[in-house]
């Protein structure tokens, strides 16, 4: 896979979108820059694959829907039952933003990833002075996430055989069955053998870094280089663009 | 004139660390090996002999990152290597693992051959020239820019084999390289071995007729030692029957004392099945492109049948189908019962009908003792406890575990292919298959194995390069090209040519 922009644009470019998911924006500003991301992703690789991060945070976006307005009452009360439920204006606005600033970075990062590929992350790293051990580092750790989930998917295929009963296919299909007290008891095994897995993964890869050469004192060289030609300065030149088209509606609002 | 020695191994002994309630065995014993400068050696010894270790403790990368016990001393080209750092020995050793995904660390084939050449500080100019001529001698010069994850199994160990070829190193050590190879490619390697003119120590756990080709000194690993058995292939073959590693006789093995039934049952059948790899899938998007169809496949009771071919011809694919791990687009898969009654499979019944022994035992493995894992379907099953000590102590015998109460997680990568197979005996599975079977097991610990899942009358599939392994215990064999099954061998004479043809 080839870089879509020059990796150290897209840097720059996911460094602002996070952190303008940070920032305590207009609610309206904040989905209007979410929705942005999200038909640049569907635009760029179609529906189904905003999926798979989708149902990863899924999770989290719930709990933060269900809890936020439970702990924060500021505002005019919308509704309320009891003493203890009362939805308010301040609740529900806190729950939609930090929704958003989780699905945003969430997001943001999944295009990075879709659009740049490693190596070039690595050498864009470098580029803005970063040193390579620690380049190194942050892309391993990235690379090693794909190959987590590929594990997961393994670990639970063998475990599905060895347990058929932990998951039956018209319980995949249904959404509210996945956070299920039994499903979640049910995943405790796979979990094991994921961290397990990735523990283990610890040492061999330390080994596999020194076999080839990690750590040596010699200045070092590399295949690939980031070109500084006429692409890069187009890209320069986009990036700043969509600089400018992100910051616009913070000051003009 | 002195000898001129690559490797100079001198009382060497080796002990990993211990852990509260378990103490861990001498693995390496005063152990005493040199290995001329230029010659191609073959260390075998059983799975868990220590093979591993060894090949680590001479790359510098044990005890540095395992912790241990060590003794003794070990020269590569005259340079004492046990207390230098891994990093520094690039030149002089290279080591292949023998999981290949262990040791790929980057994105792309060509940064994952330039990697150690980058670390060394090669000119950019060379390194791209090395690259381009290892990536071409192992075939792989189209998949340049492909990520080294995507890849098969094999296809890994030739990245490895590329990134050796790349350095170029004084010493090559090949931990169990042949195994999981097209029988293509390993003529391919055999030649690259001869072409190099390096010293090279191939480590393997049972006999290939391919070691006696390119193999000059032949060496046993057995009870911490290592014995010299000479430069004859034969004799060395001899020396392996006496072990029990090599079996004289694999066919009459297999089936003695294993209760076939007369009449031939069907236990699994499928018709027209088709499949295609979605865009979700996890699978990476290589295999987007590639159909899976296959008209009919049948297995019987106690049949063993093989699924062979070159890497990524579909064979793991198809047998996810017949467990039910993935599920068809079109086509129909029928299940029979021993009284003859059959009825469609979905995934949830496949799932229930067939076992999967999965290349990786750490997948398959997670309780904290060996009792756990073998009792977990037990009680699913709803066992009396009598029934599930029972059967505990004799998986145990049959599958020569270590004591109930041991964990898993330290225990070898054959003991666990052991544990693998004991868990699924248990089970009752009518179809067991079993991937990459022949790695990590020993030929008899297999033979006896397959005697264990015939005498239940599990229909067995066996996913194999080893194509002479194949074609000495299976009743069929099926040949997979392209996604689909291309030739079906059947019967002594048919499967007998079985070598000559894909060869």
């Amino acid at each position: 896979m080839k870089s879509v922009i020059d990796a150290r644009v897209e840097l720059v470019l996911l460094f602002e979108m996070i952190l303008l998911f940070f920032m305590r924006l207009n609610l309206a500003i904040l989905g209007g820059y979410f929705g942005l991301l999200l038909i640049t992703i569907v635009i760029l690789y179609g529906f189904p694959s905003i999926k798979t991060p989708f149902l990863g945070i899924l999770p989290i976006l719930i709990l933060i829907l269900l809890l936020t307005p439970i702990f924060n009452r500021s505002g005019r009360m919308i509704f309320g039952l009891g003493r203890f439920l009362r939805v308010t204006s301040g609740g529900l606005s806190d729950a939609i933003r930090y929704v958003l600033r989780l699905s945003g970075i969430t997001f943001s990062v999944f295009l990075f990833y879709k659009t740049t590929e490693a190596n070039d992350v690595l050498l864009a790293f470098q580029w803005f002075g970063l040193p390579f051990r620690i380049s190194l580092t942050i892309t391993i750790s990235l690379q090693y996430i794909p190959g987590l989930i590929r594990a997961y998917g393994e670990i639970m295929d063998a475990h599905r055989l060895r347990v058929p009963s932990m998951e039956s296919s018209k319980r995949r299909n249904n959404i509210l069955d996945r956070f299920s007290g039994k499903r979640l008891k049910g995943m405790i095994p796979v979990l094991v053998a994921l961290v397990v897995y990735a523990v283990k993964r610890i040492p061999t890869l330390a080994m596999a870094l020194e076999m080839r050469g990690f750590g040596r004192g010699e200045r070092r060289t590399s295949l690939l280089k980031l070109e500084t030609g006429k692409k890069f300065l187009l890209d320069s030149l986009l990036g700043v663009i969509l600089s400018a088209f992100l910051i616009i509606p913070i000051v003009v609002f | 004139m002195e000898n001129d020695y690559i490797l100079e191994i001198k009382d060497l002994s080796f002990k990993y660390p211990d852990y509260p309630g378990y103490t861990s065995p001498l693995l390496l014993d005063s152990l005493n090996m040199s290995v001329e400068r230029g010659s191609v050696s073959l260390v075998v010894g059983r799975p868990d002999s220590g093979k591993t270790s060894l090949s680590r403790i001479v790359a510098g990368l044990l005890p540095r990152f395992s912790g241990g016990s060590i003794g003794g001393e070990v020269f590569v080209d005259k340079r004492e290597v046990l207390h230098s750092k891994p990093q520094e020995l690039i030149e002089l050793i290279g080591l292949t693992f023998q999981n290949p995904e262990e040791q790929l660390l980057t994105a792309r084939c060509d940064t994952e051959v330039a990697f150690p050449l980058e670390s060394i500080g090669t000119e950019r100019e060379t390194i791209l020239q090395r690259v381009e001529e290892a990536l071409e001698q192992v075939g792989l010069r189209d998949f340049r820019e492909r990520t080294p994850s995507s890849l098969s199994g094999g296809e890994k160990k030739r990245l490895l084999i590329a990134v050796l070829i790349a350095v170029n190193p004084e010493l090559w050590i090949l931990d169990e390289i042949f195994e999981e190879l097209d029988p293509w490619f390993r003529k391919r390697l055999a030649k690259i071995i001869r072409s190099y003119h390096r010293s090279v120590i191939v480590l393997a756990s049972k006999w290939m007729e391919i070691y006696g080709e390119i193999c000059g000194s032949f060496y046993l690993l057995k009870g911490g030692k290592i014995h010299f058995c000479g430069n004859s292939a034969k004799d060395f073959k001899d020396v392996l029957e006496e072990e029990g590693i090599i079996l004289s006789n694999l066919e009459k093995s297999t089936g003695t004392n294993v209760s076939v039934p007369a009449e031939k049952k069907r236990v699994l059948e499928m018709r027209d099945i088709v499949f295609r790899y979605g865009k979700d899938e996890r699978n990476e998007s290589s295999k987007e492109d590639f159909e899976l169809a296959v008209s009919r496949f049948t297995i019987f009771r106690g049949e063993v049948v093989s699924l062979v071919g070159r890497n990524g011809s579909g064979k793991t694919t198809l047998a996810k189908i017949i467990c039910g791990l993935l599920e068809p687009e079109e086509g129909e898969i029928r299940i029979f019962s021993d009284e003859g009654k059959d009825f469609v499979g979905g995934r949830e019944i496949l799932n229930r009908t067939s076992g999967y022994l999965f290349q990786n035992p750490d997948f398959q493995i997670f309780l904290p003792t060996i009792a756990d894992e073998l009792s977990l379907g037990l009680k699913l099953m709803n066992k009396s406890e009598e029934e599930i000590n029972d059967s505990i102590g004799r998986a145990i015998e049959l599958f020569r575990l270590p004591p109930p109460e041991t964990p898993p997680t330290i225990m070898g990568y054959g003991t666990k292919r052991r544990l693998q197979a004991a868990v699924y005996y248990l089970l009752d599975r009518r179809i067991i298959i079993m991937d990459e079977v022949d790695s990590g097991l020993s030929m008899d610990e297999l033979v006896e194995i397959l005697k264990l899942f015939k005498g239940k009358g599990m229909g067995i599939i066996l996913i194999t390069h080893d194509i002479h392994f194949a074609s000495a215990v299976s009743e069929k064999v099926f040949y997979m090209e392209a996604g689909g099954i291309t030739k079906v061998y059947e019967g002594k004479s048919e499967i007998g040519s079985l070598m000559e043809d894909i060869l």
